[in-house]
């Protein structure tokens, strides 16, 4: 199968992509000025990324709020219309489906944003699960619920850093640019303008980002003109550089480093089926007040100390900064002692920080074992040298995103 | 390939350059190229000695880690600590101010290595 790519293909390669394969899809890893330069530029100017292999999935009916609020463990019923909120899914045995931005069009219609790797998964889950809901549910869940999968039916534009809400004014204009700008943190809207004219597609944008900066998600339906059009506009010259303060486009590889800069989790990477909300700093997502949810009574089990081995209890996500030179990479083994020790987990993210000049990441260690925050990483399994770490708190780098 | 004209390349994309006995070593365009953002380079000390075809650093970027290889066998006299400590140099000039290591060596034993045209053939067909 030969691998997807966006409505922004062409646009990519003008402007030197160099082009990765990411699941099913060809995107572009980083353009000329390279991974640091793009996370740097985003840290202090605007960041456009094509994020159009993010899947899409809509639910409506009249039943849509009730069936979410037993396929999420957080408490959806006080989302009000107009904002979205960071949530997962969970299989009945509390293992993370895929972790969601869940945006409240209004009540009877709802807008998933799902990783690329997870559409699939997540399409059919939901729509399992609304065609045929369990017998422990069905008293829980009324009125109708229709699952779409429109991830081919939208193009997906990231538009992040301290600059891009002025960035806005070059691709949106009149009242429609008046309310953008003054969306507040987490809030979505609809954009006529960019919707199809025969009204069988609508458009967004939110502010919501996955780089820590202020930014904007903005969905558009999928055609070439508007894919264009929203290109040309954001990025007049280009691949050239403009000056701070202006918008460069950025690639997945700056993506991650931004993401894992302020310790958002990638799915694949720091969780999976097998991951609980728990064991990966999510336990906030779980709601207090909620009580049957899918996933529920693993949750429960697992709080309480049942069923679970002590070394699993044991462990903590955490955040690790390097003190000597290297990168720290998925997979690879971390120890309690410089030598001798034994392995207490391994790295489930990790890479250069740009904007702390330094590398680190993340991983779900065994903390009990650990003395003075201290930890070693083997690069390479078989090397002798393990390289100098420390535990920190997360994240590692953090601007004010919520109150601008 | 600008710089490169009195270099001579080998299979694993070092540089080897020099005449009476000091040789400097690099690592060429297309590798740094590959490799993205160059974050960290690890280098010998002075007076350690390698043999050609051995290992005498790594170069880690954004991406991953290689390990560098010397084509010649010798002793090593400087390393290049600018480049050391700002690897960034390395995308800009990757042969002249890149250099790596600076080595004294007794003997011509280097592996087969390529002129710049040989090379960019050579990478070219890979």
């Amino acid at each position: 199968m030969s691998a997807k790519t966006t409505l922004f293909y062409k646009h990519h390669l003008a402007c030197g992509a160099k082009m990765m394969s990411f699941y099913d899809w060809l995107l572009p890893a980083y353009y000329s000025g390279g991974t640091v330069a793009e996370h740097l530029y985003t840290r202090e100017s605007c960041g456009v990324f094509d994020v159009s292999h993010m899947a899409e999935i809509e639910l409506k009916g009249s039943g849509a709020l009730r069936y979410l609020d037993v396929l999420v463990p957080s408490d959806i019923t006080s989302l009000v219309d107009g904002k979205g909120c960071y949530s997962c899914f969970l299989g009945h045995d509390g293992g993370i489906i895929d972790d969601v931005i869940i945006y409240r069009i209004c009540e009877d219609h709802f807008l998933i944003c799902a990783n690329a790797s997870r559409g699939e998964r997540v399409y059919g889950w939901l729509k399992d699960f609304c065609q045929n809901p369990s017998t422990e549910y069905t008293a829980l869940v009324k009125g109708d619920c229709e699952v779409f999968n429109v991830s081919d039916d939208y193009l997906q534009l990231a538009i992040q850093g301290p600059c891009s809400r002025e960035a806005l004014r070059r691709i949106l204009d009149g009242e429609e640019l008046t309310t953008a700008q003054s969306l507040p943190y987490s809030a979505i809207m609809a954009l006529p303008s960019y919707a199809l004219p025969d009204g069988s597609r609508m458009a967004f944008l939110a502010r919501t980002g996955y780089t820590g900066e202020l930014g904007y998600e903005l969905y558009v339906p999928a055609t070439q003109q508007i894919a264009d059009q929203l290109w040309h506009g954001l990025l007049p010259r280009g691949v050239n550089k403009e000056p701070a303060g202006g918008v460069w486009c950025v690639g997945l590889s700056a993506r991650n480093s931004l993401r894992l800069e302020s310790c958002f989790l990638l799915y694949g990477s720091d969780m999976d089926e097998s991951t609980h909300p728990y064991q990966v700093g999510l336990g906030w997502l779980v709601s207090k007040e909620k009580t049957n949810f899918i996933g529920s009574q693993s949750l429960r089990a697992y709080r309480d100390n049942l069923l679970v081995p002590q070394t699993v209890l044991q462990n903590k996500h955490v955040a690790f900064l390097m003190l000597s030179a290297g990168i720290p990479r998925q997979g690879m083994d971390i120890w309690n002692h410089h030598e001798g020790g034994f392995v207490i987990g391994q790295v489930s993210s990790g890479g250069y920080l740009p904007s702390l000049k330094s590398s680190g990441g993340m991983a779900r260690l065994q903390v009990s074992a650990v003395k003075d925050h201290q930890i070693w990483i083997c690069r390479r399994s078989g090397d002798k040298k393990r390289l100098a770490a420390k535990i920190i708190k997360k994240p590692f780098y953090s601007s004010k995103v919520r109150e601008s | 390939m600008s710089g490169s004209d009195r270099l001579l390349f080998s299979k694993n994309h070092e540089w080897v350059t020099g005449t009476s006995g000091e040789v400097l070593v690099g690592v060429s365009a297309h590798a740094v190229e590959q490799l993205g953002d160059v974050i960290y380079i690890e280098l010998p000390e002075k007076g350690d000695e390698f043999s050609a075809g051995d290992t005498f650093g790594t170069i880690e970027s954004t991406k991953t880690v290689s390990d560098l290889y010397t084509p010649i066998s010798g002793q090593v006299i400087a390393v290049n600590e600018d480049i050391q400590s700002d690897p960034s140099g390395l995308q800009e000039d990757p042969y002249l101010d890149g250099w790596l290591i600076k080595l004294h060596c007794s003997e011509d034993d280097s592996e087969p290595l390529m002129t710049a045209q040989e090379y960019d053939d050579y990478i070219k067909g890979h």
